[in-house]
């Protein structure tokens, strides 16, 4: 008899549970592959590689108004901590610069993000000149009331490290730099529909992916640089081919004189695995220190 | 040594048969005193390895310091498991330790399923296997099977020794009886199929901070240098 009860409730419990789990078997739609752990981490990297013209960089020894490579503002891989992406100064109308950064995540694909503010668009002190263009000069709020964030354009593009634009390379931000706040959350790979690196498909880890950059006070136009196909071999570069645009600063007048803009730049990276909705435009808030 | 066997065997299958137990009742009361997650990645090593089991308990009070699982929105199908690293009003701060950021945003109290209270490493991987078909069935269904077939087929035997009790004895073969401590297996991986995943994202950003451009000053226009007034001779 006890044999029987035991048999019966063996035969039960074990039915049951069996029941239960094929039950939650066939309705986990959460993940039912052993591929879905993440180890390792996420490290973001960025790198910079920076040309202006010299007249623009501060100090920069017998300046002769050509475009030249930017150390302080180019670095390798890193995480950042001090490093400025735009350090210049002595702004003529007609000058620019173009920059290309590398993003690196390391051992796991991520969905990237980025976001940019300007802090500052200031008139500083007021000139002569810059009052005639500018008769406001040095009213209103110290930290908006410049010009210089007005007139200076740039466009961001997903370049393949020559640091050229080149033809079919195409801009997914540009204008001037004062519409960076109304920017938003930049979705560089996401799941949206706006996702510069395509939608649903991660920066897988390991590799680079590269940003171009390129400011101009002035107008910018775009020039002619046939696509070589090549990505960043060292012999590609603006230096040798251009930057693949044009500047044109004969429509700007003196209102930016002394201007001074001051703004941030922000990457993120979040693993991409077990992460199937993630939008920078939902899911991603920049967070500032200051 | 055989004795001992059959200790060790026999407190398996019950320990079987009151897990299972309590793994029916608790589904059909549908009241869990705890949660268990499995943390899929590792944003919360060496604390919290990837792939370990979490036991997480409702707590009144949440503290800095505290990892806790919560539902990062109200939608969201799985739990993020984090650390509390900072807390105003009801809102708190969290952040995975192997991360060199917070996470964005905040996360309300109410959205806290509990906190981490016993972490057991490496299971969550043989939980993840056992949800592959090939785990499924190798695991879960063929154990069932042999399990309730014998069962089913001791029944029989009880069920006719019972009835020829009153007709002469009649030798049945002695049956080849599984050990019931194999109940153990079926149970334990039904229960971590049933297990689902907390997530624990890794993430990362940089700030490249006060970018400067300035526009040039004016060149200041030569000064002409006045003519030498002609002194009257």
């Amino acid at each position: 008899m006890k044999k029987l009860l035991i048999g019966i409730l063996t035969a039960g419990a074990v039915g049951g549970v069996a029941f239960l789990a094929t039950n939650a078997f066939f309705s986990d739609t959460e993940t039912s592959s052993g591929n879905s752990f993440t180890a390792g981490a996420i490290d973001l990297k960025i790198d910079n590689e920076s040309y202006a013209i010299d007249y623009n960089i501060p100090d920069f020894a017998s300046p002769t108004g050509a475009l030249v490579a930017s150390t302080n503002t180019s670095w390798s891989l890193r995480d950042l901590t001090i490093e400025k992406f735009f350090n210049f100064v002595d702004l003529k109308p007609g000058d620019r610069g173009e920059d290309t950064i590398s993003v690196h995540v390391n051992s796991n694909p991520a969905w990237l993000c980025a976001a940019a503010r300007v802090t500052k668009n200031s008139d500083e002190t007021c000139t002569t000149p810059e009052k005639v263009n500018d008769p406001s000069c040095g009213t209103g709020d110290p930290n908006t009331n410049g010009d210089l964030a007005g007139q200076t354009n740039f466009a961001f593009w997903k370049d393949d490290g020559d640091n050229v634009l080149e033809d079919g390379e195409t801009f997914f931000l540009s204008g001037p730099i004062s519409g960076l706040n109304g920017a938003g959350q930049i979705a560089l790979a996401d799941t949206s529909v706006n996702s510069v690196f395509g939608q649903n498909v991660p920066i897988p880890g390991g590799t680079d992916v590269f940003i171009g950059k390129a400011w101009c006070f002035g107008a910018m136009t775009r020039g002619s640089v046939p696509q070589d196909g090549l990505g960043k071999i060292g012999t590609n570069g603006p230096l040798v081919r251009g930057t693949g645009f044009n500047c044109d600063g004969s429509l700007v007048d003196n209102a930016a004189q002394t201007d001074k803009v001051v703004g941030d730049l922000q990457f993120y990276a979040i693993q991409s695995r077990n992460n199937k909705t993630f939008t920078c435009a939902q899911n991603y808030t920049p967070t500032w220190s200051l | 040594m055989r004795k001992v066997i059959k200790v060790f065997s026999d407190v398996l299958f019950v320990a079987g048969l009151i897990i299972a137990g309590l793994f029916l009742a608790a589904h059909f009361t549908g009241s869990l005193p705890f949660q268990v997650y499995i943390v899929s990645s590792g944003s919360m090593s060496p604390t919290i390895p990837t792939g370990s089991l979490v036991l997480v308990v409702p707590q009144r009070v949440y503290r800095v310091g505290d990892i806790v699982s919560f539902r990062p929105s109200d939608n969201a199908k799985s739990t993020t498991t984090h650390r509390i690293v900072g807390s105003s009003e009801g809102f708190f701060k969290v952040a995975g330790d192997a991360n060199n950021q917070p996470d964005p945003g905040l996360v309300p109290n109410s959205a806290v399923v509990g906190s981490v209270r016993w972490t057991l490493p490496a299971v969550g991987y043989l939980s993840a296997w056992a949800k592959t078909p090939r785990g499924f069935i190798l695991f879960i269904i063929v154990p069932a099977t042999i399990i309730i077939y014998e069962e089913l087929k001791s029944l029989g035997l009880e069920i006719k020794k019972l009835l020829s009790r009153w007709q002469p004895k009649v030798e049945t073969k002695p049956t080849l009886r599984l050990h019931p401590a194999i109940i153990i297996l079926p149970v334990i991986f039904a229960i971590l199929i049933s297990v689902s995943i907390s997530l624990s994202f890794f993430i990362d950003h940089e700030t490249s901070a006060g970018n400067i451009f300035k526009g040039a000053a004016p060149t200041p226009t030569p000064t002409p240098t006045p003519a030498p007034t002609p002194t009257p001779l």
